[in-house]
């Protein structure tokens, strides 16, 4: 048996002490390599310090709660062999569970050079992100200090910039005043007026608001006709004078959802085209991460698995992602994708929105939507989560419905309706086999889209809610 | 060509996930996830750089030795019972503010034998976000501040002001399915999008009382992204102010990553 001594590694550049914040092992411990012995705490990184080999733990020499120098003996264990007994501070390093192993070249290259002093590593981290960040570089400051002031993702501005654009000239017409590809095409072609720097901006959040407020007027799909439409003063009142009545005023909600029905059903000509899917495979799935959603406190519906589905489908049919500007007669395609998810509640039909779905996990999505969907029941959600969507999912499935046509919420281009799922035979094979049948109804803007291209994308839909599994290429 | 230049290659060879992925209205677990991952990429994942809000209700981050022993836990049940939400992260330093405006990015790596020392991922954390501001036109260093919340080294400062607080936790032993206790790094950056830092500044300062700790911030040392760049991300509220901002980052890194030699994997844009 040898002795074996473990020094204080460095951790850090410059830094040559840490604090010991806990012991985890005590003398007499039988320890394996890999073994947790104490966490340092250096520079607001908290570190685990692992034994490279296994023993009994025979003397802890720094008490918790001190700080301790690089190189300093730290714990003295007992092992099989030799041990590193008398190799003293000066070999300390190799006590390091990090240089124990063999390291590459490369790596070795980059600890000497990584001995530099904090402040120069600060240096490079500055100057690293100056050349990264190159685009800024190859820009004139005045032109990068009014492209400071307008929202465009790192993809459009690279557009911008090749194509000899200063993207604080350019029009944003995207959500919150987003400059689009779109925008930055349409300057090309002469198409949009010039507005410059911070005025562009400001000007984008007005319009952005001016456009929200309609939104949030038209933030009503619904398939559910109102009860209130059935009374008034020619109808059964005019026949039968004595049948009791009541006039009820609208709420102030259900006054904007009419409004946002009739100017949507009023402006865009609606076509709806339905559809069937086979989800057994879904359901299946969904059953099975049942526990794993349960365990995470999450509640699983079909929804995520929609909203995944559509994304991917709206990704390979930008139109149906996109708004219709009337007074300009152009085409506003999105490159984000926020989901409207029509919720039923007391208060009327709100239409809550899961921003850059995209970007998010089913888990987070299906808490999204929970979230949501709760808060819009309590009637706690904010005026800015109920804008913005670009283009939204209504279910009418949970109340029993299969086919309907979903009113657009305008000025998005079309809605998918979802419907109950049905269990019915279908023909697999050229065997009759039971199938979980989905209920699809796409309403769309007939002045933008054509029927081909519905049905095309209601097909890209269905092929990734018929196979859950593709799904894992939209996580 | 110096190695520093392209580190993040060295660091991570074989490419990164970038993900979101949280759940705000949880905010334990929502911090916990890192841990999870951690977990999942010790064991063999690929490494993850995860994008994340905040818990939604206002609150702090606190480190495991901020609420260690018995002032420091009744302090902890003190400002949980005035009604903030606090986590408790396994990141070190002291109290970060939280939020409905504030977003988080998480680099979460295989613990390797490679010698590598904690400022080499502090430099892979805090590169890209120093581009990704530079881009939106803010120029960006890091450094100590003194006076600021949760003040370190890697700090990253906005007209000499605070925007980014960072910290690391070192898990486990080596990573991979030969050790005993597949460990992992754990790089974290919280930015702030738009935070009420006098508020904060209250709430940090009065923990820090009752567990009878000398540190205490002062609200002028931090700046937001909001307050700095008014304009550009107007319009929707503060959570929608604080998903663009994620969002923009998100595609800023998917873009940048593979510039400076990393993979991004997946579909994950």
């Amino acid at each position: 048996m040898g002795l074996y001594e473990f020094r204080l590694p460095e951790l850090g550049e410059g830094l040559h002490e840490g604090r010991i914040e806990k012991w985890i092992v005590k003398p007499g411990d039988v320890i394996e390599e890999d073994d947790v012995l104490a966490e340092v705490e250096n520079d607001k990184a908290l570190v685990e310090l692992f034994s490279p080999v296994g023993g009994k733990i025979l003397e802890i020499k720094v008490e918790a709660g001190t700080t301790a120098v690089v190189g300093d003996l730290l714990v003295t264990m007992e092992v099989a062999g030799e041990g590193n007994a008398g190799a003293g501070a000066g070999e300390s390093a190799g006590a390091h569970p990090a240089t124990e192993a063999q390291a590459p070249a490369t790596a070795a290259t980059a600890t000497s050079a990584a001995m530099a002093a904090t402040t120069a590593s600060t240096g490079a981290a500055s100057t690293d992100a100056t050349a990264t960040g190159g685009t800024a570089a190859a820009n004139p400051a005045a032109l990068e200090s009014r492209a400071q002031e307008v929202l465009a993702t790192p993809g459009v501005r690279k557009y911008a910039r090749e194509h000899g654009v200063d993207i604080s000239l350019v029009k944003p017409t995207g959500n919150n005043g987003k400059v689009t590809q779109g925008d930055v095409d349409a300057y090309i072609a002469g198409g949009a007026t010039g507005v410059s720097g911070a005025s562009a901006a400001n000007g984008a959040s007005t319009s952005a608001g001016a456009s929200n407020a309609t939104t949030t007027g038209a933030n009503a799909p619904s398939a559910t006709p109102s009860p209130a439409a059935n009374v008034g003063p020619s109808g059964a009142a005019a026949f039968a004078r004595d049948e009791p009545e009541e006039r009820v005023a609208l709420t102030t909600i259900r006054k904007r959802i009419a409004e946002a029905m009739v100017n949507s059903k009023k402006t865009a000509p609606h076509v709806t085209i339905m559809d069937e899917v086979d989800v057994s495979e879904l359901v299946k799935f969904r059953g099975e991460i049942k526990p794993l959603a349960a365990d995470r406190g999450v509640k699983i519906t079909y929804l995520p698995f929609i909203v995944k589905a559509l994304v991917a489908a709206v990704r390979l049919h930008p139109g149906l992602n996109a708004s219709y500007d009337e007074t300009t007669q152009e085409l506003v395609y999105k490159y984000y994708y926020h989901i409207g998810i029509a919720t039923d509640t007391d208060r009327g039909l709100l239409v809550p929105v899961v921003r850059y779905a995209d970007k998010k996990n089913m888990w987070t999505i299906a808490s999204e939507i929970n979230d949501l969907a709760a808060r819009g029941r309590d009637g706690k959600l904010k005026p800015e989560e109920m804008r913005g969507s670009t283009i939204s999912i209504t279910n009418i499935g949970s109340a029993g419905g299969m086919f309907f046509t979903p009113i657009i919420n305008y000025p998005e281009v079309a809605i998918l309706g979802v419907g109950r799922i049905t269990e019915k035979p279908v023909i697999k094979d050229g065997a009759i086999v039971p199938g979980q049948m989905m209920a699809l109804s796409l309403s769309f803007d007939h002045r933008i889209i054509d029927g081909g291209l519905a049905q095309r994308f209601v097909n890209d839909i269905k092929r990734l809610l018929e196979n859950p599994r593709l799904m894992l290429m939209e996580v | 060509m110096n190695r520093r230049d392209f580190e993040e290659a060295y660091l991570v060879a074989d490419g990164v996930e970038v993900l979101w992925m949280d759940n705000p209205n949880d905010a334990q677990e929502n911090t916990d996830m890192d841990e999870q991952y951690g977990k999942a990429v010790a064991s063999g994942r690929p490494p993850v750089v995860r994008l994340w809000r905040s818990g939604f209700a206002d609150g702090l981050s606190l480190s495991r030795r901020d609420v260690a022993g018995e002032r420091g836990m009744a302090a902890l049940e003190q400002t949980r019972n005035e009604g903030l939400e606090v986590v408790i992260r396994q990141t070190g330093g002291t109290a970060v503010p939280q939020g409905e405006g504030v977003f988080h990015v998480s680099w979460i790596l295989p613990r390797t034998s490679q010698t590598v020392t904690t400022d080499a991922y502090f430099r892979l954390l805090v590169k890209p976000i120093i581009a990704w501001l530079r881009e939106l036109g803010l120029e960006a260093a890091t450094g100590a501040l003194p006076g600021s919340y949760c003040d370190g080294t890697y700090n990253i400062l906005v007209e000499n002001r605070k925007l980014v607080g960072t910290a690391q936790a070192w898990r486990g032993g080596l990573a991979g399915t030969g050790s005993r206790h597949p460990g992992y790094i754990l790089a974290h950056a919280s930015i702030t999008t738009e935070v009420d830092f006098e508020a904060a500044r209250l709430w940090i300062n009065r923990f820090y009382e009752r567990a009878g700790k000398d540190y205490r911030m002062e609200a002028d040392t931090s700046i937001s992204l909001v307050q700095t760049l008014p304009s550009i991300f107007a319009g929707v509220g503060k959570k929608g102010r604080n998903e663009a901002a994620l969002s923009s980052l998100k595609d800023f890194l998917c873009a940048w990553l593979p510039q400076r030699g990393v993979k991004v994997l997946g579909d994950s844009v």
